[in-house]
């Protein structure tokens, strides 16, 4: 596991930074303004009926459940998902990468050790920074919802609408390592990863703007929809079995293509 | 004993582009096999399907008997090999590449890194993306090295290397060869090859265009020959003789023939000097593209 332990070391600084930001992002928005929003209602009520409608979907804003923990939670998704496809992207194109960056391919690949080995490590070691970024982001949710929630209490469904992010940073980090593979070459992870993350974003956006349906196959923070998840207990079957489909495809893909491609002398 | 290295019609194409062409090659354990060509040649594609960083398209390969492809992991394990553009991971020490490297070995590399740092006087404590050239050079000559591999494979070694840090990179080489490695060392300096190799193969345009001793090459086949007369000499001729070249009193060329026959041929010139030597690789496989430029 020495490939694992490598990688760990070298990537998990950004992710600890990455999860600080995304937890702190959390803790900001329920603990510092969830008490001070639920009590000024009407006024939040007023200033959004002075906008156009489009504009408060495209930022996320459900009026019906938004004063609510369950929909406040939910609406900080669009913001929590974006750190957290930005993160996931990072990491996929930085462990992926890395020796195409770096130019040490033929290091790399000229040790006893077979691709798959190499590809299987770096996924070892993406998914458990990945999980335990989420260990810390879904632990501060649930005591942020134990604290702040009315009861009744449904800890399930908060664990479930918290998973919410795991799912679609998978998404994100296929998408990321695909790409890190096919590449020719990768400039800059962290421009790249925004770039993603915010193409995300945008789509997400264009999808609340627009309301059209067909375009939500096509919007991964829709994939897994935590207000859903919160008020439901479910995620809704054909999106979430699009991004694990999707996540599965490009994986494989990547593995396909890891494992099998020429290296190119430099 | 088998050989170290085994290839029967190795064939690389990459998409409709040539690289290597039915190319049969036997390296002994044991020796130090010098393959040159110019750049583009197919030597690195050669190199690097016997390493798998690429896919033959056709032909065999093997090393110490076991396939190139198939038993790729057992092979590494025993193979050494230098790029001949060193670059590693930013932000990292010497020491900490080096370890990582001899992690991916199921043996004990410390002792060998120092040994090796030391006669390279490589200071492993820097990190490599300050270091010049030179240096990360020698980073990557103990990183081959460091597990004590039965195949050393170089690819063009010695670029970037001053001409003593060259010496002490051929010394440690020959030392290598000593302790029983056998060395796979690729280069388009024939200066080089010739200095350390016991047999050479020639590439050119994919295919190999001749495979010999060094010895054979250099004192069965050609004399360099330059000698300088009283008076102009009408025009030269002598079977054997070829890249004639006269200019003025002085008369040069190769020859590859009966010795006697050269020496009663000189006899018969007024001399006013003589000189018999030993051609420089360049020199002989000149041919090799004259040839190439006749048959065109």
């Amino acid at each position: 596991m020495n490939v694992f332990r490598f990688e760990l070391r070298r990537a998990w600084v950004n992710a600890a930074v990455w999860t600080l930001v995304l937890t702190g992002l959390l803790v900001g928005l329920i603990a510092g303004a969830l008490p001070a929003f639920l009590e000024s209602r009407v006024a939040v009520e007023n200033m959004l009926a002075s906008f156009p409608p489009a504009f408060a979907a495209a930022f996320g804003l459900q009026l019906d459940n938004l004063f609510s923990f369950g929909g406040f939670y939910a609406f900080g998704f669009l913001y929590y998902s974006l750190f957290g496809a930005i993160m996931a992207s990072a990491i996929g194109l930085d462990l992926f990468s890395r020796e195409k960056r770096e130019k040490c391919m033929d290091f790399l690949m000229t040790k006893p050790c077979t691709r798959s080995r190499l590809f299987l490590e770096k996924l070892l070691a993406s998914l458990a920074l990945l999980l335990a970024s989420n260990a810390v982001f879904m632990t501060a949710s649930m005591l942020l919802y134990r604290a702040y929630a009315p009861d009744p209490l449904l800890p399930g469904r908060a664990l479930l609408a918290a998973s919410s992010l795991l799912l679609t940073e998978l998404v994100f980090f296929a998408i990321a390592a695909f790409a890190a593979v096919f590449a020719k070459k990768i400039r800059s992870v962290s421009g790249t990863a925004t770039a993603i993350g915010f193409a995300g974003f945008l789509l997400s956006a264009l999808y609340s703007l627009l309301g059209e349906e067909k375009l939500r196959y096509i919007t991964p923070f829709k994939y897994y929809d935590a207000s859903k998840a919160f008020f439901d207990g479910v995620f809704e079957a054909k999106y979430a079995l699009v991004g694990a489909v999707l996540t599965l495809a490009l994986m494989i893909a990547a593995y396909a293509r890891y494992t099998r491609a020429d290296i190119p002398a430099l | 004993m088998g050989y170290a290295i085994e290839t029967e019609k190795l064939t690389k194409y990459y998409g409709k582009a040539r690289g290597i062409v039915d190319v049969d090659l036997t390296v002994e354990e044991g020796e130090i096999f010098g393959f040159i060509g110019p750049n583009g040649a197919g030597k690195s594609t050669t190199i690097r399907t016997l390493l798998g960083l690429i896919k033959k398209s056709g032909g065999s390969a093997a090393i110490f008997g076991m396939d190139c492809e198939k038993d790729k992991v057992k092979i590494l394990s025993e193979v050494g090999y230098l790029p001949g553009e060193v670059f590693y991971y930013d932000n990292m020490r010497a020491i900490d590449l080096l370890r990582y490297s001899a992690s991916f070995y199921k043996k004990d590399c410390t002792k060998r890194i120092k040994e090796l740092a030391d006669a390279l006087s490589l200071d492993l404590n820097k990190k490599i993306e300050d270091m010049s050239l030179g240096n990360k050079k020698k980073v990557g000559i103990v990183q081959g090295l460091l597990h004590a591999p039965r195949l050393i494979i170089l690819d063009e070694p010695t670029s970037g290397l001053d001409p003593l840090m060259q010496r002490t990179f051929f010394d440690l080489i020959q030392r290598e060869n000593e302790r029983g490695a056998t060395v796979l060392f690729s280069s388009h300096i024939l200066g080089e090859v010739q200095r350390i190799c016991d047999r050479v193969a020639i590439i050119k345009e994919g295919r190999i265009v001749d495979l010999r001793s060094i010895d054979d090459l250099r004192k069965n086949s050609y004399k360099k020959v330059s000698f300088t007369t009283e008076q102009p000499v009408a025009s030269f001729s002598l079977a054997g003789a070829r890249q004639i070249a006269q200019d003025g009193l002085q008369t040069s060329f190769l020859y590859n023939g009966d010795i006697n026959a050269l020496l009663q041929k000189l006899s018969s010139l007024s001399l006013v000097n003589a000189d018999v030597s030993e051609p420089e690789l360049e020199e002989i496989f000149l041919h090799y593209y004259e040839e190439e430029a006749a048959a065109k």
